[in-house]
Formats: C-alpha cells, sequence, structure tokens
C-alpha cells in the first residue's frame, strides 16, 4: 500500500491544527502571569489566580450545579430514550416517520429559540419550579441525541443471535439481557456521555431559563469574562480547559468511547 | 488582584464584621424572629458594587435575620423585565434599579410606596433621593467620560468628533442607561445648547451620533469590562460610564480614570424598589432598610466609590477624592438629572435608531 | 457469576411480564409513548405556541393584545435594519460553512487516509475541543485578537508593527465561528471519504493522474453527501449562534441571536422576539432542505457519470 496522504498535505493538517489549539493554549500561559491585568506574553510566573479561583463558592457552586444538573439530565434521556429507541427499532409503531420526524426536530429548531418558546410556555402556564425547567429544557435537547445514538445500535445488533438463542430455548428477559443488552451497551454509554456534555455545556437553553440560585458554569462564566479584570479569568478558562481533558480520557479509558464516535 | 485592593479588602472585611457583631448579638433572635427561614430574591446589578452585595452585606443579613436572600446580577431594563414577566406572581421582593426606571415602575404598577413606618433609616435620606417615596437612591454615580492614563483627554466631548480619534473610543450600548446620557451629550454639540435642553432634541441629533462611528471601536454591554479594556490600552477612551464602574479599578492602581469635560456631567442614581406584591414583603423592607443603615452605607460606598444617599457620614479624604459628598457638594458639581419621564416614552426608538446605525 | 440466582429468582415474574408485555400489538407505542409525549409536551407546544404568538401585536405595556396581524413580520422586512442584519447572519453562516469546508478537507483525507496514529492524533485534536465551553472557546480568541492579544505581538515579532485589530469585528466572529463549528464538518467529510474505495484513487494514480486530478475528479464527487451533512450542520448552528458575536462582534456585528435577546430581554417585545425567532426556524429548516436536496441530485449525477 503505497502512502496516501502527501507531505503537502500534513503540512496544512500541523498548521490547521495549530490553529485548532491556539485559543485553548493561549489562556493557560497568560493564566500564570503575575500582573494585575492580563498581558500578552504573560510577565512572570504565579498559581495565585489559581488558588484565587478555587477558593470562590460562586465558580464552585455553578460547576457543582452543572455537574447535577448534567446527571439529572442524562438519567432521565437514557429512561426516556431508550424504550424509545427500542421500540422505533424492534417494533411495529403506527406513523413511525411522523414519530421519528417530531422525536428528532429538536435538532433542527435553533437552540436559542427553543429556550425562548420555553420560557414563554413556562411563565404562560405560572410554572416556577426552575430546577425542573432547567432539566425539562436541556432534556428537550439531549433525548433526540440519546435516542438516534441507541438506535443506531440496536440497527447493528445481530438479531441472527437473538433468534437462535430464543429456538434453544432463552426467554425473552434473558435474551434481553444476554444478548440483546451486550450489544447495545456502547451506543447507550455513547448516548449518555454525548447528552451529559451538551448538558453541561449549554448556553443558549440555560440562558432564559437559569436564575440565581441555579446558575450554570456557562453562564458563570459569561459573566465572570464581563466583569473579570485581572488573570483569574484566564485561570478558570483553564481549568475548564483541564476538566476537558479529563473528561476525555474518562470517556476512552473508563467507558472504552473512542471520541470519535460520539460526533458520529 | 492588587496589593493595595487586597489590603483594603482586609480592611473591609474587619470593618463589616466589626458593624455585623453589635447588630447580631443582642437583638437578633427576639427583634428578627419574623424573618427565619423565609426568603427572598432580590435583583441587583453586577460589577463591583453587585460583588460587595453579594459578599458582604448579604451574609451579614442572612446571619441577622435568619433567612435566606437570592441575589440575581442584572442591568435596569432587564430588571424592569423581569418584573413585567413575573407581574401577576411576583418572583422578586427588591430591585436595585437606575432612577430612570422608577417612573416606568410606578406607571406599570410594578412597584409599592415604601413603609416609612417600618424604615427607621429612611430618616437620614435626603429627599432629593427618595422620589415620592417610590424607592430610595443607595449610591449615587458621576456619569462622564473614562480614559486610559496615558492619554490627555480633550477638554470638550466635540473634540472626540475628530478624526484622530479613528477606532479610539467605546461606546456604551443602547442597552444601558448612560446610553441616554450620551445621546444628550450628541444632541448638545450639535445644537450648542445646555443639556437641559438638548434632552428634547436628541430625535435630530442621530445625523451627530452618525458621525462619531469611525472613531468608534465597539459598544460595550458592560462598565468593568470596558474599564479593562481601556486599562489594557485597546482603546483610549470610553464614552459614559458611571464613576463605579471606573473608580474602583482607579483605587486598585489600574491606568484608568475618568475626566468631566466643560459640558457638563450627569448623576448617575442607582436606586432601590418594593416589588408589589412580591413575597415575604416584611423580609424585603427590612433589608432594604438595612441597605440605608450608615455603616452599610459608608462601607459600600468606600468599595464601588459612590456617594451615599443619606445624610451624616464620614470619609476619609483618600475618598473624598472619588465622590461628591455631602449633598452640598453634589449641587455645587451640578450634576445633570435628565428627565427621564419624557425620554423613557423614546427609548425604544432611540435604541432601534442606534441599532441603525451602529448594528449594519 | 453473580447474575445466575438473581437472574433465577426473578426469572418467573420477570418472564411472564416480559411475555405478556412483548406479545400485544400496542407494545412499539407503549415503548415510544414516554418520549414522545415529553417532545410534544415540553417542545413541539412551546415552539408552536411561540409561532403564533408571532402574531399578536405589542402594546407598550408588555400585554398582548388579541387577534391576528402581521405587523411583526412587516417590520422585520420594511426596515433596512433588521434586513441587514438578517443578510449578515445568512453571510456569517455561508462563510463559516465555507471555510470550515476548505479547512475540513485536508483534515478529513488526514483521518480517513492517513496511518491509524495520524487519524487518531487528528481525530482528538479535532473534537477535544468540543468538551470545552463554547464561552471558554470564544474568550481564548478574545485574548489573542485583542490589539495587545497575541496574535497583535507575533505580527509584532516579525516587523509588522500597526497589526490590524480583528476584535469587535466580522472577522472575528467568523474566525471564532470557524473554529467552533468545524468538527461539524470534518466527521461527517471524514466518514464519506472512508466509504470511497481506495482501489479507486489507486487506479486512477497508476493511470497517471496528478494528486490533485484524483481529488477533483474522484474524492470531491464522492464525498459530497458528507458535505451536504456537514455544511448543513454548520450553517444552521452558526447561524443560530449566539454567544460567539455576542462576545468577540462588540454589538458592531449582532445576528438574530442576539437581535431577538435584545427584544425579548431589554425591549420587552416578546411578540417581535417571536417572529424573529419564527423567520430563523423557517431560514435554517430551507437552508437544509434545499441543501441537501440540491446535492443529493448532484450526487446522482456525478456517481452516473463515474461510473
Amino acid at each position: 500500500m503505497t502512502e496516501t496522504v502527501s507531505p503537502a498535505i500534513r503540512i496544512v493538517v500541523a498548521i490547521i491544527l495549530l490553529m485548532v489549539v491556539a485559543p485553548l493554549v493561549v489562556p493557560l500561559l497568560m493564566s500564570i502571569s503575575d500582573t494585575a491585568f492580563i498581558v500578552f506574553p504573560p510577565q512572570g510566573f504565579t498559581l495565585k489566580w489559581y488558588a484565587a479561583v478555587l477558593a470562590n463558592p460562586e465558580a464552585r457552586g455553578s460547576f457543582l450545579f452543572s455537574l447535577e444538573l448534567a446527571a439529572i439530565v442524562t438519567t432521565v434521556s437514557l429512561v426516556l430514550g431508550i424504550p424509545c429507541a427500542a421500540g422505533l427499532t424492534r417494533f411495529k409503531v403506527p406513523g413511525q416517520d411522523i414519530m421519528l420526524g417530531i422525536i428528532l426536530s429538536p435538532l433542527i429548531v435553533p437552540l436559542i429559540v427553543t429556550g425562548i418558546a420555553l420560557l414563554q410556555f413556562f411563565s404562560m402556564m405560572n410554572f416556577r419550579a426552575t430546577l425542573l425547567q432547567l432539566v425539562i429544557g436541556h432534556t428537550v435537547v439531549c433525548l433526540p441525541y440519546v435516542i438516534r445514538s441507541v438506535s443506531a445500535s440496536f440497527v447493528l445488533a445481530n438479531r441472527n443471535l437473538e433468534d437462535a438463542a430464543a429456538v434453544l430455548g432463552a426467554p425473552p428477559h434473558v435474551v434481553a439481557t444476554r444478548i440483546v443488552w451486550p450489544q447495545v451497551r456502547p451506543g447507550i454509554l455513547a448516548g449518555g456521555v454525548f447528552c451529559f456534555i451538551v448538558s453541561f455545556d449549554d448556553y443558549p437553553i440555560s440562558m432564559w431559563l437559569a436564575d440565581g440560585n441555579h446558575f450554570p458554569i456557562p453562564l458563570y462564566l459569561y459573566t465572570v469574562i464581563e466583569r473579570s479584570f485581572d488573570p483569574s479569568i484566564a485561570a478558570i478558562a483553564s481549568l475548564m480547559i483541564f476538566f476537558a481533558l479529563l473528561l476525555v480520557l474518562v470517556i476512552e479509558r473508563v467507558f472504552g468511547i473512542n471520541l470519535a464516535r460520539l460526533a458520529s | 488582584m492588587t496589593d493595595i485592593s487586597r489590603r483594603k479588602f482586609g480592611k473591609l472585611a474587619l470593618a463589616t464584621a466589626a458593624l455585623a457583631a453589635p447588630l447580631a448579638a443582642p437583638a437578633g433572635f427576639v427583634r428578627n424572629g419574623f424573618a427565619a427561614g423565609k426568603e427572598i430574591h432580590v435583583g441587583i446589578w453586577g460589577g463591583s458594587q453587585g460583588e460587595f452585595v453579594k459578599k458582604e452585606i448579604i451574609p451579614a443579613f442572612e446571619k441577622d435575620f435568619n433567612c435566606k436572600v437570592t441575589a440575581e446580577e442584572g442591568f435596569t431594563l432587564a430588571n424592569v423585565g423581569k418584573m413585567r414577566a413575573t407581574k401577576d406572581n411576583p418572583k422578586f421582593s427588591v430591585m436595585f434599579i437606575d432612577d430612570v426606571a422608577i417612573p416606568i415602575c410606578k406607571a406599570e404598577d410594578l412597584i409599592d410606596q415604601l413603609p416609612k413606618g417600618d424604615m427607621p433609616a429612611l430618616a437620614n435620606l435626603y429627599d432629593k433621593f427618595a422620589f415620592g417615596g417610590w424607592g430610595s437612591a443607595l449610591a449615587i454615580s458621576v456619569a462622564s467620560m473614562f480614559h486610559n492614563t496615558a492619554v490627555s483627554p480633550p477638554a470638550s466631548y466635540a473634540d472626540l468628533w475628530k478624526p484622530e480619534y479613528a477606532g479610539k473610543l467605546k461606546l456604551v450600548s443602547p442597552k444601558n442607561t448612560p446610553s441616554v446620557f450620551f445621546l444628550i451629550v450628541a444632541a448638545s454639540i450639535k445644537s450648542g445648547k445646555p443639556f437641559a435642553e438638548a434632552q428634547y432634541l436628541i430625535d435630530d441629533s442621530f445625523d451627530k451620533v452618525a458621525e462619531l462611528k469611525p472613531n468608534i471601536m465597539n459598544l460595550f454591554d458592560n462598565g468593568p469590562q470596558a474599564a479593562n479594556e481601556v486599562a489594557q490600552g485597546q482603546a483610549d477612551i470610553g464614552l459614559l460610564e458611571l464613576s463605579k464602574y471606573i473608580y474602583p479599578y482607579t483605587a486598585k492602581g489600574a491606568p484608568v480614570t475618568m475626566s468631566f469635560p466643560k459640558e457638563g456631567s450627569f448623576a448617575g442614581n442607582n436606586c432601590q424598589v418594593l416589588v408589589k406584591g412580591g413575597p415575604n414583603r416584611d423580609v424585603a423592607v427590612a433589608f432594604m432598610n438595612r441597605m440605608l443603615e450608615p455603616k452599610v452605607q459608608k462601607a459600600f460606598s468606600e468599595y464601588a466609590l459612590t456617594a451615599p444617599p443619606v445624610s451624616g457620614i464620614e470619609f476619609s479624604a483618600d475618598t473624598l477624592k472619588y465622590i461628591a459628598y455631602p449633598l452640598s457638594e453634589m449641587d455645587k458639581r451640578g450634576l445633570f438629572t435628565p428627565d427621564w419621564e419624557f425620554i423613557n416614552a423614546k427609548r425604544s426608538a432611540w435604541t432601534e435608531k442606534m441599532n441603525g446605525i451602529f448594528a449594519v | 457469576m453473580a447474575a445466575g440466582p438473581v437472574a433465577g429468582r426473578f426469572s418467573r415474574p420477570a418472564e411472564m411480564f416480559w411475555t405478556a408485555f412483548s406479545s400485544t400489538r400496542h407494545t412499539g407505542l407503549f415503548l415510544v409513548a414516554p418520549a414522545l409525549l415529553f417532545l410534544a409536551i415540553w417542545f413541539l407546544w412551546p415552539v408552536l405556541s411561540m409561532i403564533v404568538s408571532s402574531f399578536s401585536s405589542h402594546s407598550v405595556d408588555g400585554v398582548m393584545v388579541e387577534g391576528i396581524t402581521f405587523e411583526n413580520y412587516t417590520r422585520l422586512f420594511s426596515s433596512d435594519l433588521y434586513f441587514r442584519i438578517l443578510m449578515r447572519t445568512v453571510r456569517i453562516a455561508l462563510l463559516t460553512s465555507l471555510c470550515a469546508m476548505v479547512f475540513a478537507y485536508p483534515l478529513a483525507i488526514a483521518i480517513a487516509r492517513g496511518g491509524p496514529s495520524l487519524a487518531r492524533l487528528v481525530t482528538i485534536t479535532i473534537l477535544a475541543p468540543l468538551l470545552v465551553n463554547v464561552v471558554v472557546r470564544s474568550y481564548g480568541w478574545q485574548t489573542i485578537l485583542n490589539k495587545a492579544g497575541a496574535f497583535a505581538w507575533i505580527l509584532k515579532q516579525v516587523g509588522i508593527t500597526s497589526p490590524p485589530v480583528l476584535l469587535y469585528t466580522e472577522w472575528a466572529v467568523l474566525i471564532a465561528c470557524v473554529h467552533v463549528y468545524l468538527p461539524f464538518m470534518v466527521m461527517p467529510l471524514a466518514a464519506a471519504i472512508g466509504r470511497i474505495d481506495r482501489t479507486v484513487e489507486e487506479a486512477a494514480r497508476v493511470a497517471g493522474a496528478t494528486r490533485l486530478k484524483v481529488f477533483i475528479r474522484i474524492v470531491f464527487p464522492l464525498s459530497l453527501p458528507g458535505l451536504a451533512v456537514g455544511a448543513s450542520l454548520v450553517f444552521s448552528l452558526s447561524s443560530a449562534a449566539y454567544v460567539t458575536p455576542q462576545i468577540l462582534g462588540g454589538n458592531f456585528s449582532p445576528l438574530l441571536g442576539t437581535l431577538i435577546e435584545q427584544q425579548i430581554l431589554t425591549l420587552n417585545d416578546w411578540p417581535f422576539g417571536a417572529a424573529i425567532s419564527t423567520l430563523l426556524i423557517v431560514m435554517v429548516l430551507t437552508v437544509n432542505l434545499v441543501f441537501l436536496n440540491a446535492v443529493n441530485r448532484r450526487f446522482a449525477r456525478w456517481t452516473e457519470s463515474a461510473r
């Protein structure tokens, strides 16, 4: 087999990757600058901005709240999404195309619009529980991803194995747990992880629904960018980048999901 | 934070602790029992004022009254929007807004008059800041031009239209109150009339506003961020912001400060209002009273470098450099307060015109 | 195995339940119903009622007036202002798709045709930033593009003393949008290129075609379905972008998203905000349909001629 990627393309790829990484590396450099305002190139070395951010109860509170919210949203999405995917792929459902259309429609409507529509709807119904509003808003966006990912793995699962097990006398629930489950598990994991990330990073839905008590980390980051004067903003950005790297590791090592799978 | 600010912060923390202790200890359970376990939502501003309210005033109040106060940051028009959106079933009990919005809130029946009998701290409030009982000022700022200390600011606003400032100015965005001040300045430059007359000529002055466009780098939504960028030298001059957003950074040693062109300056009155039908009104009233108590006012004013609306507070010479206090000093500076009722009716149309100039 | 006794203990009731449940005609419907109902109530209903509200008029104190009016839509199109913001949104979204395409091809080729380690390096570097919040990434660009930032510093090192200020221009918004949405172009393209039979390319190379020719005549046409998916994704996402233009556009280059926020949060004009939102939905839908359709038809023709 000959080399199919030419050196010219390799160079271009290297340059593009550098540009992709640049906006993540520059805040990192600035976060260690020992100056009262943000300067480039950074001067001196200090970790005091990190200490300041870690000691900040607001930053911690928002971070923990976002984790909690994403965990709830992932659970709800999986509980609703797995049966739905099974129903769509394994059973006859009347009006299947229309249903699929409804289920995937949140992916087409711009998030910022979904957010306002929900805000208007909630205030019309005098529905005030903020946490519940956020859970509903995020689940609306995450559910289609879960259903898509889990459906795909149901479709890919080998039905001959199920038939063989059934013929050999395995009762349906055993077929479900021993034959189907191991095959759809990667799809469920990938859907769940993707759902968690979408919820954790959401801005356009939360910006309409959040309040002072329920203030997800993306909104907090935005207010920090607006009001902060010193490199602590670069430090908090760097911490978020470290957290993302940790997430990559967890996803790849612990869950054994290839990152590429999430995007497909 | 710089060393200066850290030292200052330490002093402040001590001061607040000292004032909180005697208030809390003797009277706590008996006097403030009514508030126990209750919660109120308060809409506040961002920037250093918001920071101080969140970090100092609210925790002390919560401790004294054994209640919970949740603060949400916003700017005046957004805070009014929040009150409107929840008018039938209010969520907020106290709102911090600029004086500009008090007539709106009154007309739309969003707020109540303050109960004088339950707010002893109102006794020291200057009449000028009582708004007929429909709210009280909390902090008086001066709105003017701010600049990087490396540049020398022009003595007149008219100079800003000169080509030498191309791309060097930051202008406040139409969502913020000081945007109206800018429109008055533009009208005044065009007509040559003082602010008091120029404010009625704004409709005819948008051509003057459009002429300034080549000199504007961007429209900023947020005072602290604009102050930051001017301090970094990204822009030379910022057009109209309240001193409360600028001076705290000046005092921290950042190379940004304010200047006062000969046409005059504006009064920026930050106020609090009592939301009509808001939850736990008794706690809300106690909170508003707390905001006006002399010790809170002193610490609050020193932190954000604003003048208090109440009489009888002593400041150090260092602080008095930045604020116009007491009342006689404010009057001497002749700070201009626009005709808000006239302006409010036009605000939406003006925002659209500003969009038409800058957003295309 | 621990599963054995547990399964045994529960097998009777579970089996009975499952047999009874899975044998009815409506099992599929039962399984789908909860998710479907959830989305019908919390997505379809709110969005439809928002669209309906865009036909109501607005009175000064924020109370909606009954009746149907097209006032909000005529206002959208009668004023030069809103039309130009609409055009800017379309322009930025198209340019973002175009730039993303140009950058994505080399990356996709590296993923689909490079060795395993190159493919993995590119994939991880492209996808990992997706886990970093958009706010943080936009901030990163702010630190690079501002007047005293990294970009200006680098230009100064190579002797350019008065660097162009990119922050708070449409360029800044475009650069950050391309960065944020690039992965959505790369992945479908890489998948499409990966599906192309390598032997076709190799045959063409053996027959003397240059690499460029192979790309133009084989790789590009056969990757069009992937391109269509990627382009419609990037267009939809960037036309609805809010955070990036807000942080990097400095109110000089608002897109429809910013306009919606301004109408609703600052001016409290809900019906007009709803009208802009409806317009955004219609725009995204149309572009998706038209684009996917056109490319599919084109693709059919291309493959025919390739045969």
